[in-house]
């Protein structure tokens, strides 16, 4: 059974949260397709963060963690939901994009980009996700838990799928 | 043709643009819950004057009719009225004391607030204790200071008794007029403590 923080961890749990919440949303953007899932995930996320914080040691960086933990929560929800049947790809129309000054080539890039993601499976997904966020492929295989070679093949089939796309929607 | 490096600034703008929204959020909750603390603190400041205003009044009244009618009564009425103004300009200039701290700390308002709500919280569980409390010291004094009969224990109970029935009487008034004053604001800026540390905890 895992113990919750001692109470004199709290604040550096929240400060932690505070910090690094980015991550948790991203993730939650990548793997879910609505918002009501996204707050659920969140949650979820939250609640998995925080069971695991009095075992961080500090051996890798935080956000290396939080990606590790993040990651692994979203992928077993979705795995769990893949079987019911419940969760639904994500989909391009249903980004936010409001709150950006309207940019249309922005926009096309991102619908391209989350379309992409969206016909990934869930382990592809969060290495892209690292790849794109500027981590090598020691980092994602340190978080993901694949080998250094295995990343390397995964995302050369990542981008022949991605330029497969681009060709199809060019057509 | 896109590729998947190509596409990394994009969902690096995009991340970046979304994290500013949610800060956005969590700071506009947080303006707003600020706003309400201050709103409340502003109510229970009003309070405080009222109730100023109030015993002022009453002690003007107490001490003209103890003047005009009843002399032997002046000495007993300033003594108790000069106990219960002294007490009430402690506890005022306490709560204005705690007040001020939370106006000026908006920094680490949640903080602030905590001492404040705990420090309320003591305080209104206090006056509702004093006032049982009070009118049983307030009878047997009264008694000891004016009356020219010795203390036995039958005028001691009977004094007790007295005491307590009108402390049991004058209790749900001063819940009633306390809960008026102050009870409500209290609930509101527990209530903001409470979204306080929870928007802090969501982040």
């Amino acid at each position: 059974m895992t113990t919750p923080p001692a109470p004199d961890k709290d604040k550096e749990f929240i400060d932690l949260i505070t910090t690094h919440q980015g991550i948790i949303h991203k993730v939650c953007s990548v793997y879910c397709s609505n918002e009501s899932d996204r707050e659920d995930l969140f949650q979820d996320i939250l609640l998995q963060v925080w069971k695991s914080f009095p075992s961080f040691k500090g051996d890798s960086k935080v956000s290396t963690w939080l990606y590790r933990v993040a990651l692994n929560t979203a992928i077993s929800l979705y795995r769990q939901q893949s079987r019911k049947g419940g969760r639904q790809a994500l989909s391009a129309n249903e980004l936010q994009l409001a709150d950006k000054p309207h940019d249309t080539e922005f926009e096309e890039r991102l619908k391209f980009l989350y379309s992409a993601i969206d016909e990934l499976n869930k382990v592809e997904k969060a290495i892209v996700m690292l790849y794109l966020e500027d981590y090598d492929y020691k980092q994602i295989s340190e978080i993901v838990g694949i080998t250094e070679t295995n990343v390397g093949v995964k995302l050369h089939r990542i981008k022949d799928k991605l330029r497969k796309m681009a060709k199809t929607q060019q057509a | 043709m896109m590729e998947l490096d190509d596409l990394k600034n994009t969902w690096q703008q995009f991340s970046k643009t979304q994290l500013e929204q949610h800060r956005l959020d969590a700071e506009q909750i947080k303006q707003s819950l600020e706003n309400r603390t201050f709103s409340a603190i502003g109510k229970i400041r009003r309070a405080l004057s009222i109730d100023m205003a109030l015993l002022a009044f009453f002690t003007l009244l107490a001490l003209l009719y103890a003047l005009f009618y009843n002399r032997q009564l002046l000495r007993l009425l300033l003594l108790a009225f000069g106990f219960i103004w002294a007490f009430t300009l402690f506890v005022n200039v306490g709560i204005h004391l705690l007040l001020n701290r939370v106006v000026n700390a908006r920094a680490d308002l949640r903080s602030s607030l905590l001492v404040l709500v705990s420090r309320l919280g003591i305080g209104l569980k206090t006056a509702y204790a004093l006032s049982v409390i009070m009118p049983v010291v307030g009878v047997f004094f009264g008694y000891v200071w004016t009356s020219s009969h010795s203390l036995t224990w039958k005028i001691a109970l009977l004094l007790l008794a007295i005491g307590l029935g009108m402390g049991i009487i004058f209790y749900p008034i001063m819940r009633w007029y306390t809960q008026k004053m102050l009870g409500n604001h209290y609930a509101e800026l527990k209530q903001c403590l409470q979204e306080l540390e929870e928007e802090e905890a969501t982040g």
